[in-house]
């Protein structure tokens, strides 16, 4: 499930008023609510698009004790609300140290446009016993 | 810029965003992100695991660091952040976790000036649940 070099696609996501407003509501966050009512635009928070990557990752069958140990990410374009953007990966490593594997992921998020919007980097670690 | 100028551009400390966990703040955020990981949403079948109970996504956590962000750089966060973080410690219902960051260098790039923060979240306890650092470009 989780052997180095596999491609992964996690598809297109639209993030409409009603998806950034739900995100926004469960992460409590005033600060992009503050910031979108500004003028300079309305944007969809940066962890929000993380966070599809995040699901897609949570969907590969993992053992429940599977832990989420690091994060990279990179903003490199803000995403305007109404975009639709599209992620994909790779498994980059997976190694067994004892009892544990630590596995390590990298994504990058496009828009309409083909522009990278957001890279980043993530490592979990998943009991060797419950992986096998 | 002068460093007045640039003192108030770049705070030596990030605005705190302190948030109480809730388990319905948990599974709010399962539903909204699609991450609906048992170990976050099921607290019957989280019991059995070794944290006796639900945790919090560790992405929830980290978007109360990035909000710090947000709250202090706008859309310059949105543009040109970068986020390098390890999950330390887990957060459970329950918990009043407090984002903030401390200025840990200013560089001058491409005209701009690059700013590092080491950002942290931590528990009610002090406990460390994230740790790391936090780039941002303010322009000149």
């Amino acid at each position: 499930m989780f052997e180095a070099g596999r491609e992964l696609d996690f598809g297109a996501v639209r993030f409409d008023e009603a998806t950034v407003s739900r995100y926004l509501v469960a992460v409590l966050d005033e600060a992009m609510a503050e910031l979108n009512g500004a003028g300079e635009g309305a944007f969809v928070p940066p962890l929000a698009i993380a966070a599809q990557f995040s699901k897609g990752v949570s969907e590969m069958d993992l053992p429940l004790e599977a832990l989420h140990t690091g994060q990279e990410l990179e903003f490199l374009k803000p995403v305007a609300v109404g975009s639709e953007v599209q992620c994909s990966g790779r498994i980059v490593s997976n190694r067994q140290r004892g009892e544990i594997i630590l596995v390590q992921l990298e994504f990058e998020t496009r828009d309409a446009e083909g522009d990278v919007v957001m890279s980043g980097k993530t490592t979990l670690l998943l009991p060797a016993e419950a992986s096998r | 810029m002068s460093e007045q100028r640039i003192g108030s551009a770049l705070p030596l400390e990030l605005p705190a965003v302190a948030k109480e966990l809730t388990q319905e703040n948990i599974e709010r955020y399962g539903r909204a992100s699609g991450d609906i990981n048992p170990l976050h949403m099921k607290p019957d079948v989280a019991a059995s695991s070794r944290f006796e109970g639900t945790i919090a996504h560790g992405m929830l956590v980290l978007a109360f660091i990035s909000e710090a962000m947000t709250k202090q750089f706008g859309v310059e966060w949105l543009r040109s952040g970068r986020l390098q973080v390890k999950m330390r410690n887990v957060a459970k219902p329950g918990d009043t976790v407090t984002a903030g960051g401390t200025l840990k260098s200013i560089d001058e790039r491409d005209g701009d000036f690059q700013a590092a923060y080491a950002v942290e979240a931590r528990n009610q306890q002090g406990e460390v649940l994230i740790s790391g650092d936090a780039v941002v470009r303010v322009p000149k």
